[in-house]
């Protein structure tokens, strides 16, 4: 079968092709620490300096046959852009110092930022930037913009947020919260996609954790207008949510992205039905700890198998979150093997 | 007289306001702290325990909850530590370990473990093993809880037990660990005492781990 372009190959998936028609299926794992620790570069430095995330992301991809090239590095880009100050460990993962809105309240002194004049939005721009001066649309570029209860919880701290969601004293300040969490990432995703990015993923990390109907009533709405922004600029929306999704899974059907993400405690095979006929693809769910870091080759490559069968050629078959630091090269090597070979 | 059934809801429900006004109410009433912790609000909160684990609430609701909870709490132990009465049944220190910075599941065990009655030390998120130790040791607890959600920190854990037999400290804390890439086989390994997949396992190995049981 004909070898497709990477960009070729997500694009056939995502206009409704099969992946047994193609000579495999996408594979979209999830390179951060692992990237940066493949060239021998500090987290800190993939984090803060576009050309090394570039450098890091352009050898993996090659050396282990990925099909995108990613600007993801950590959660608090636009956290920091709008004022919050962070402690960037040489090799560990930049965290805010302290909480921008420590009082709900604060919310209301909170300015968006011009993505343009930033700081750590910029960097990302200008990875984007880089990727599609070396490759062109030969691989799907990926931006990344948090979603609005992630962005909410970044700012606010976790806990607090996840008060902050249910706790109907202070519901009209959270709400402000979250349209300005929203408006801002529309405008960086918009930035992303005007810089070259082909797709732009929405971290919501955080709405693994509340139940489906604070996921329906509060934050699809806000997730609904950052995808459309998406799409106006000419982007793929892909969203991603750690953990365990399988409650709201019908709710982000109705959502309008492109590539749902799944994590390994989602039941692919549902989780297909589920988006079939809503244009949404799904991406998924090898465990990356106990299969990609800690199992042997052929256990990387049978769970990919399990995987290619429970999705019957209608999902693109990654890890279900970030590939470990310490995976062994073996087995990300054995999982872009098993998705050429006959099952 | 108050309902103090009234005080169960408040609790489950995560209101605050009402379980604090309900609290004051029933001591006004001459109700025994004992009894409000004991039969209602330990209650509820095994409750809160057993919805979170069926995922009929998520974590909004339990940290409500855990909120409500402690807002009583706060009324009612200093009358029971100036009576002389006893107001935990156990202690723990509890925090994730060095270079992880995720705190909500050590936050959910631990407002589990105030809900089942314990009084616990929470030293927060990125502790190094000299801090664990310290804290262990000034608080004299009986169950020191590690967290980790990276398998990246998780080694960390394993440095953190062995700081305590260097400082004679071992035999003298029971060690629960947990966390997303934290499996039992890993736990044995590094040599914790128990294990906990979710907040309401890790109680549950806590309470076992002292002789608790149910």
């Amino acid at each position: 079968m004909t070898k497709l372009t990477p960009y070729d190959r997500l694009k056939a998936v995502l206009d409704g092709e099969n992946t047994k028609n193609l000579d495999r299926a996408p594979n979209l794992n999830i390179l951060m620490f692992f990237a940066a620790y493949y060239i021998n570069a500090p987290f800190g430095k993939f984090c803060t300096d576009y050309k090394t995330l570039v450098e890091g992301n352009l050898r993996c991809v090659e050396k282990f046959d990925i099909d995108v090239l990613s600007t993801m590095s950590d959660p608090v880009r636009e956290t920091a852009d709008f004022g919050t100050e962070l402690d960037i460990p040489e090799d560990e993962l930049p965290h805010p110092k302290r909480v921008l809105l420590p009082n709900i309240e604060d919310v209301q002194n909170l300015q968006l930022f011009d993505p343009l004049k930033s700081v750590r939005i910029l960097d990302r721009i200008k990875a984007i930037e880089l990727f599609k001066k070396e490759r062109g649309d030969e691989y799907p570029i990926l931006g990344w913009v948090e979603g609005p209860l992630a962005e909410a919880s970044d700012l606010r701290g976790i806990n607090d947020a996840l008060i902050d969601v249910i706790d109907e004293d202070n519901e009209e300040l959270f709400y402000e919260l979250l349209e300005k969490c929203t408006q801002e990432a529309i405008w960086c995703a918009k930035a992303q996609v005007e810089a070259g990015a082909h797709i732009i993923g929405v971290g919501d990390a955080a709405c693994s954790l509340i139940n489906r109907d604070l996921y329906r009533e509060k934050i699809v709405p806000y997730e609904k207008r950052i995808v459309e922004g998406i799409k106006q600029a000419g982007g793929i929306a892909r969203l991603h949510i750690c953990g365990n999704i399988n409650h709201i899974l019908e709710d982000i059907a109705t959502v309008g992205f492109d590539i749902v993400d799944i994590d390994w405690m989602v039941d692919m095979k549902h989780a297909v039905e589920v988006m079939q006929g809503t244009g949404a693809v799904i991406n998924g769910n090898i465990d990356p700890v106990a299969v990609v870091l800690n199992g042997s080759v052929s256990d990387v490559k049978n769970a990919v198998y399990k995987c290619r069968k429970e999705a019957n050629g209608r999902a693109i078959i990654s890890a279900g979150c970030e590939i470990p630091k310490f995976t062994k090269h073996e087995n990300l090597l054995a999982f872009a093997e098993a998705l050429y070979e006959q099952i | 007289m108050t309902d103090l059934n009234l005080l169960y809801e408040a609790i489950l429900k995560g209101k605050q306001k009402s379980a604090v006004e309900l609290t004051n109410a029933a001591l006004a009433d001459n109700v025994e702290p004992k009894l409000l912790i004991d039969e209602y609000m330990i209650k509820a909160m095994g409750e809160v325990g057993l919805r979170f684990e069926n995922q009929e609430i998520f974590v909004p609701e339990l940290l409500m909850a855990g909120r409500a909870m402690k807002a009583s709490l706060n009324i009612l132990q200093p009358i029971m530590k100036n009576s002389g009465q006893k107001t935990s049944i156990g202690k723990v220190v509890i925090g994730t370990v060095k270079g992880d910075l995720h705190d909500i599941g050590k936050n959910l065990v631990a407002s589990m473990l105030e809900g089942c009655g314990f009084e616990v030390i929470d030293i927060g998120i990125d502790m190094d093993s000299e801090k664990f130790v310290e804290a262990v040791r000034e608080h004299n607890a009986d169950v020191l809880g590690l967290s980790a959600l990276l398998t990246t920190t998780m080694p960390y854990m394993k440095t953190v037990i062995d700081a305590l037999r260097d400082a004679g400290l071992r035999d003298k804390v029971k060690i629960v660990v947990g966390g997303a890439p934290i499996s039992a086989g890993f736990a044995s390994e590094i040599g914790a005492d128990g294990y906990g997949e979710t907040a309401n396992s890790a109680v549950t190995a806590v309470k076992n781990l002292l002789g608790l049981g149910k």
